[in-house]
């Protein structure tokens, strides 16, 4: 097997011609989570069995979707490293272990969510907040650049973004009181392109939706991977919470851009437009979720539109060219918004904000949707995603927050609520309404993403370690497996000598799933 | 601690969820979850004895989360006596 990958952003314009592989986080850069394949299919899962295993022997959790290409898969482990596996018998051909600083601070774990490829080159950011370029063929390093202070509590979670000849990176930190960004890099030199901050500076349109000083420590992140529209030359990237997280009195106003998605040129990262799902949030909404782009006739005519499942408990739908608002429903229990306006604008229930008393809030601030991916499979016409049925009492613990670099800020404790156990469920949302056909209930609230593929069937895990695959119209389980391991990762698929397998992460091992033929 | 010794309904945490289950042929248990997902159950009777059902092999799960099958014992030790016996499990913890 020659390793000599070469992934041009050509190859990866045209991803849906080569469904064998998966070149980029979401499969394709319309970021639909779905796999083209249908080896595998409703009437043979039931014997789907392990292929290989692959233990990385680090623990924390497992969050990557690898990418697969020209005979070698490529994934990310926690603590930021980096293994190629050779895809016939799961073996490691290289792996890149970066020395964890001393002094880094994170929220949510030491986690990686995956890679991206160009070229010749694998692009990782990485938890002290660099942004770095590995050969593909040997794993050494090209360049290392600095994206962020990570004394600051800056981190990067999220797998960048190849587009043209760049590299687009989030950063993670605001419950540390960051001030956002998104960042573009030269792929060949590490050079920085562009920086749009999330924050506007005193000057800039939306600093007025920031009282005082409080855009210097705003936090509006952007710590999960995007979507790009080639034709329209836009990235489409959410936005996290602004900070404190849970306490809004000393930034008064929308908080501008955070808890939005932003369109930006690919080129200059120039702002085109912005929706914010949940002004002036004191709930930690972040809108950090994959963007989904669609082309499609919708009310009577062919729009280019985004659907996003927001953590907020509501589903999205809008144009993508200008943000205009089409489509909100909620897909889950929520009682902190009253409803939507007709431009979308939540109509906030004072009753759910935290007090010091305690405020009684669905979802809680983990939210119903996170960082994990949907799928669309535009044969069934249905949007599947991962939901989170949990709520809290959140209780303010602070009449006033004052700011400490790498200090946790964020103003309110959560505590569950009596006598009630959360739950969860992969959704089917109809992608034009947002309306739920089926769902298939687990045990406690999942923190994976899910697979829809060409085989009928939609994959998805739990915290209790069961991987398992649903009929994907009727929701019925198809089949299943206990891994032993809790389930933190998005699944994919790829083909190999003639033979599709599905991939989950699960525990600290990567699972590749065939069936015997 | 008192409030656990007077009142043990007052809160159960939920790794000792009391649970009721019955199976297809009628047969019906009481007892403690010791683990559950989407598609099993495992419970501990009274008697300490495991069992382990597939949720497909049950027609009834019912939780009680306000039902704790420890006894209270509010009206079977004197204020005195609590007393006693919160500063005894206290001492069972060991130095700070």
């Amino acid at each position: 097997m020659l390793l000599d990958g070469q992934v041009p952003y050509e190859r990866i314009l045209k991803a849906h011609s080569e469904p064998g592989n998966w070149l980029t986080y979401s499969g394709d850069y319309q970021a639909h989570g779905y796999s083209a394949l249908d080896q595998i299919k409703t009437s043979n899962v039931d014997r789907l069995k392990v292929a290989w295993m692959y233990q990385t022997g680090v623990l924390g959790h497992f969050e990557t979707t690898p990418l697969v290409f020209d005979g070698v898969m490529y994934i990310t482990e926690p603590l930021s490293g980096v293994t190629a596996l050779d895809l016939r018998t799961g073996r490691p051909i290289w792996t890149y272990k970066r020395p964890l600083q001393k002094g880094v601070v994170v929220c949510c774990g030491l986690v990686n969510r995956g890679l991206a490829a160009l070229d010749d080159q694998l692009f990782l950011g990485t938890v002290d907040a660099h942004l770095v370029a590995l050969d593909m063929r040997t794993g050494r390093v090209r360049w290392d650049v600095q994206v962020a202070d990570y004394k600051a509590a800056y981190s990067i979670t999220a797998a960048p973004l190849a587009v043209k000849d760049k590299i687009i990176i989030g950063i993670a930190g605001a419950e540390y009181g960051i001030r956002g960004f998104l960042d573009a890099y030269d792929a060949k030199t590490g050079a920085r392109a562009w920086r749009f901050y999330t924050v506007p500076a005193p000057g800039e349109p939306g600093n007025e939706t920031w009282s005082g000083d409080s855009w210097k420590t705003g936090g509006a992140p952007t710590w999960v991977t995007g979507a790009y529209d080639p034709e329209a030359n836009l990235v489409y990237w959410g936005t996290g919470n602004p900070s404190p997280d849970m306490i809004g009195d000393e930034r008064k106003g929308d908080n501008l851009y955070s808890d939005a998605l932003l369109a930006l040129d690919a080129d200059t990262g120039k702002l085109k437009w912005h929706f914010q799902f949940t002004p002036h949030d004191t709930l930690d909404m972040d809108a950090n979720q994959v963007p989904v782009l669609l082309d499609a006739d919708f009310r009577g005519r062919p729009r280019k539109l985004v659907l996003f499942a927001n953590r907020n408990g509501f589903y999205y739908l809008l144009d993508r060219l200008t943000g205009e608002y089409l489509v909100g429903k909620a897909f889950a229990r929520q009682n902190w918004a009253m409803g939507l306006d007709q431009h979308g604008r939540p109509i906030w229930n004072p009753a759910a904000v935290p007090s010091f008393e305690g405020a009684l809030v669905y979802p809680d601030d983990d939210g119903t949707a996170n960082w994990f991916s949907p799928s669309l499979d535009l044969k069934t016409g249905l949007l599947y995603q991962n939901v989170r049925e949990k709520g809290a009492i959140q209780k303010r613990t602070t009449k006033s927050l004052s700011f400490e670099p790498g200090h946790l800020y964020m103003g309110a404790d959560r505590l569950p609520i009596p006598g009630e156990e959360p739950w969860g469920a992969l959704r089917a949302l109809d992608w034009k309404t947002g309306e739920m056909r089926w769902e298939y209930r687990v045990h406690s609230p999942p923190w994976c993403g899910v697979l829809s593929t060409a085989g009928g069937l939609v994959f998805s895990g739990t915290m209790e370690g069961d991987f398992f695959a649903v009929d994907a119209v009727s929701g019925k389980l198809a089949w299943r497996i206990q891994t032993g391991g809790e389930i933190w990762s998005n699944p994919m698929s790829y083909m190999s000598e003639g033979k599709q397998y599905i991939v989950v992460a699960a525990g600290t091992a990567l699972i590749a799933f065939s069936i015997d033929r | 601690m008192r409030t656990a010794l007077v009142d043990p309904d007052a809160s159960v945490p939920l790794d000792f969820l009391q649970v009721r289950v019955r199976t297809k042929d009628g047969h019906s248990l009481t007892g403690v979850r010791v683990n559950e997902d989407a598609f099993s159950i495992q419970v501990r009777d009274l008697s300490n004895q495991f069992h382990s059902y597939w949720k497909s092999e049950l027609t009834e799960i019912a939780k009680e989360p306000k039902r704790s099958l420890m006894p209270s014992f509010r009206n079977t030790l004197t204020p005195a006596e609590l007393d006693d016996l919160i500063a005894y499990l206290q001492s069972l913890q060991g130095g700070k």
